[in-house]
């Protein structure tokens, strides 16, 4: 474990406010970050932050001082998020189904200029794409698809933390990564016919 | 070996055997389709793996010491049984809400209602009593009368 964070961890188990409150200031944007992208809201981020905070203050005393500090942390924060994303999951909507039946990420994308084609393939342009594809996902797709590219964990460290099949893992990022796939097709006019996928 | 693009996906994440990662290898060399479609898909892994800035929110210092206060040092219960955060802002905000309703005017407030015909449900009527009361207290000890 990184050593500021064992010895902010130990002064909390002492019962230090100091400890609680640097350890809590180095990682509460870590949280929201993570909250903001497994959740994709605002309103949502703050109050699964709040969740994840309490539950780390309340939690220390378990945690095992001589293991990675932030591996902990995380899975703190997946399991709030998880929750939340259960409970607040309509039972008529299965957290890995997709929008709509005729859902289409093509359809988020800006419709594209006659006039000026070479501005829709920008950067900029493209991320915007992406990340409104991203917020339309169903939950759980975005949620592997974000502890896979952000947080840069393996399908079984995906697997461990969500409590997912591993099986299920691989086929959700491959489900939405092909989505994602289409909203960049629509950009680069790629081709999507003929290809598996 | 087939075209396979969920093997092109495993490929990427770095999920293959030395020996599966061989075989993707050699079909790729042979396979023009599929070297554009891993070209493409590495567009995608790039800009799925760069951070998304996400602007913190002002109130994460403040959700912070909150959550100090109800559960830090000596306070140690099960976090179930705390204020959610919307409880927690209303908490904040009481102070602020109350002061706002003992401004000088609150006490016209009732009549101004009342003049336009309006009604008002019993709490809304009961509350601006007694702000009203309180602002004239506030009124007459001003003036040197003293509370009575």
């Amino acid at each position: 474990m990184d050593t500021d964070d064992r010895q902010l961890v130990l002064k909390c188990r002492e019962g230090r406010e100091e400890g609680y409150r640097l350890l809590l200031t180095r990682y509460e944007g870590y949280i929201y970050s993570l909250c903001y992208r497994l959740a994709g809201r605002r309103e949502d981020a703050l109050e699964l932050s709040q969740e994840a905070l309490l539950k780390v203050v309340t939690g220390i005393k378990s945690f095992q001082v001589n293991r990675p500090f932030k591996p902990w942390l995380r899975q703190v924060v997946i399991n709030t998020c998880l929750n939340f994303l259960r409970r607040h999951t309509p039972e008529t909507l299965s957290l890995d189904q997709p929008v709509g039946e005729d859902f289409s990420l093509g359809d988020t994308l800006a419709t594209r200029s006659s006039d000026d084609p070479q501005a829709q393939v920008e950067w900029m342009e493209t991320r915007q794409a992406l990340r409104m594809a991203l917020s339309r996902l169903p939950p759980l797709f975005r949620l592997v698809l974000t502890l896979r590219h952000q947080e840069e964990m393996s399908y079984q460290e995906i697997a461990d933390a969500t409590g997912l099949p591993l099986g299920t893992v691989k086929t959700y990022l491959f489900r939405a990564r092909n989505l994602l796939r289409q909203s960049l097709s629509d950009l680069y006019g790629w081709e999507v016919n003929g290809r598996a996928l | 070996m087939p075209c396979d693009a969920e093997l092109l996906q495993a490929y990427l994440d770095g999920e293959l055997s030395e020996q599966a990662a061989r075989e993707l290898k050699g079909h790729l060399a042979g396979c023009r389709a599929c070297r554009g479609e891993l070209s493409r898909l590495k567009l995608l892994w790039f800009e799925l793996s760069r951070p998304e800035e996400v602007p913190l929110p002002p109130e994460l210092p403040y959700i912070r010491q909150q959550v100090i206060a109800a559960a830090g040092p000596g306070r140690g219960g099960p976090a179930e049984e705390r204020s959610g955060f919307w409880e927690l802002q209303k908490l904040a905000w009481r102070p602020v809400t109350l002061t706002t309703a003992y401004l000088p005017g609150a006490g016209e407030i009732k009549e101004l209602i009342l003049a336009a015909g309006r009604e008002l449900p019993g709490l809304l009527l009961g509350s601006l009593n007694l702000t009203g009361r309180l602002w004239q207290r506030g009124r007459s000890i001003k003036k040197g009368r003293g509370p009575r």
